[in-house]
């Protein structure tokens, strides 16, 4: 009597185990599968929007401008214009929209089709470009002087 | 470490222990179906995704709920 009722309970045991394992393995597989879904559309949409962008421009009047399809923006400092001009277009769009046009993240990421992780990442790798820049002009000052 | 029947019950009964219990009885299972794919030269990169892993313990728990006896 025991013995059945102990063996009843490994057989239960068995099958939760082989349960839960089921259970951990498909959500693995399906949240890798939408995460490499989401990655590709990403990388489509990425590839659409520079093709479908009209280039770069800049101008140098009395003011610096940056235009960028139907955005543009002006800039006064020298350092930043340089900086900026330095940027890869999508992460130059994101810098003019967030604070030449004060979009949202949430806006940018919806406009760009693409996370609102990335566009946060896509910010501070600029950040930390324009930052770099400002350090190296400050470097030169100081050696002319 | 050991999975029983008693906590098994006491998990699927709502048990915030037993469920923590089970939890780490699967950590190392979870792990290592957490971590992507990164093609990383001179070597693997096997380090579980954070966000993935409380995906999974997440759907475990709610998973683990709904479990039924069937004999």
């Amino acid at each position: 009597m025991n013995g059945s009722s102990l063996s009843r309970e490994e057989r239960l045991c068995a099958m939760f185990d082989s349960y839960c394992k089921k259970v951990i393995s498909n959500e693995s597989k399906n949240y890798k599968r939408l995460h490499y879904r989401r990655k590709k559309y990403e990388l489509i949409k990425e590839v659409e929007f520079i093709n479908s962008l009209e280039g770069v421009s800049s101008e140098r009047n009395d003011t610096l401008k940056i235009n960028l399809g139907k955005f543009s923006c002006e800039i006064q400092d020298e350092t930043l214009y340089k900086a900026m001009l330095l940027l890869p277009t999508k992460h130059l769009l994101i810098i003019v929209l967030s604070y030449w046009y004060d979009w949202k993240k949430k806006e940018i990421s919806s406009y760009l089709g693409l996370d609102a992780k990335t566009v946060y990442n896509y910010r501070k790798k600029s950040f930390e470009l324009i930052k770099k820049c400002f350090t190296e002009e400050s470097n030169k000052n100081e050696t002319k002087l | 470490m050991r999975l029983n029947y008693e906590k098994i019950k006491q998990a699927i009964g709502g048990c915030c222990k037993s469920q923590e219990y089970i939890l780490e009885y699967y950590d190392e299972y979870i792990n290592a179906l957490s971590s992507f794919d990164h093609n990383v030269p001179g070597g693997e990169n096997k380090k579980p995704d954070a966000d993935l892993k409380s995906h999974i313990q997440c759907k475990l728990i709610t998973a683990i709920k709904k479990w039924e006896e069937r004999i």
